[in-house]
């Protein structure tokens, strides 16, 4: 499974470690801001208008936090795409919202109902199929680019 | 969820598809050198990049939509329903970026649209 194929621009498996950690740091970080960013949410009274909800989030430690990671998950993604496709990259980020769906459910007791549930087994059916066409300009390098 | 809420989700999605797309077109315009180059002229042809700071600016104000609607949404709809930017993404693959993507990818596409369709109807 660690087998790198043997493509000319492909890095020693080093690289590839490199690239599966990486995937699982922004797995987690962007995990980790969803469930910030709702917590957030939930503390805002956005009834007193933009300029107070404003001022108001930039002193809440946990929309800083939100905004921390966000940017953190940022960074990770650009490292990221620099070597990907990013018809390619972007569904793979898919497993985030298996992560986010399980946080939904454990940290903030939502109910998931059958037509929630065929829902989101019908967007993770569509991303597997956006993932598995995994043919990147590596492999097409006839044209110009 | 109101109408104001959907509307932001809406934004979010689109403020997600152009910063990926941004983000991308940023990279793809990078000297090679700078590309591969580890650490300091990466980072540097990224702080210097049109597209890139136009794709941060579009997060900004992603992050803070997103925000109000996570404030105002259940997680398990808003979550997976974000899903619809792949389909964006693909769509501006296609146009912008030069990409070709095959028939699965679209029907994975159409696969995710549907999904979301779904998941947004659970609502009630």
């Amino acid at each position: 499974m660690v087998e790198a194929p043997r493509a000319r621009r492909a890095g020693p498996s080093r690289d590839l470690r490199l690239a599966i950690g990486g995937w699982l740091l922004f797995i987690v970080v962007e995990t980790a801001t969803q469930v910030a960013f709702k917590y957030a949410g939930a503390t805002l009274d956005d009834g007193a208008g933009v300029a107070h909800l404003i001022g108001h989030a930039l002193a809440t430690p946990v929309v800083l936090l939100g905004f921390g990671l966000y940017f953190c998950g940022f960074l990770i993604w650009l490292t990221i795409l620099k070597d990907v496709d990013l018809g390619r990259a972007f569904p793979m980020t898919a497993v985030i919202y298996v992560s986010t769906l399980t946080c939904a459910v454990l940290l903030f007791h939502e109910t998931l109902n059958l037509t929630r549930i065929a829902g989101v087994v019908v967007i993770a059916a569509g991303v597997a199929l956006l993932a598995s066409d995994t043919r990147s300009p590596a492999t097409t390098q006839g044209g110009e680019d | 969820m109101g109408l104001v809420s959907w509307l932001l989700f809406a934004l979010t999605v689109v403020l997600d598809v152009f910063g990926q797309t941004a983000f991308k077109l940023g990279l793809d315009g990078m000297d090679a050198g700078d590309k591969s180059g580890a650490g300091r002229l990466f980072w540097r042809a990224v702080a210097t990049s049109p597209w890139v700071a136009a794709g941060f600016l579009g997060y900004c104000i992603e992050a803070a939509s997103w925000m109000y609607v996570l404030g105002h949404a259940p997680l398990s709809i808003v979550g997976p329903m974000a899903a619809l930017s792949y389909v964006g993404t693909v769509l501006t693959g296609r146009l912008f970026l030069g990409e070709r993507p095959r028939a699965r990818r679209w029907l994975g596409a159409g696969l995710v649209t549907i999904g979301a369709g779904l998941v947004g109807a659970s609502l009630g």
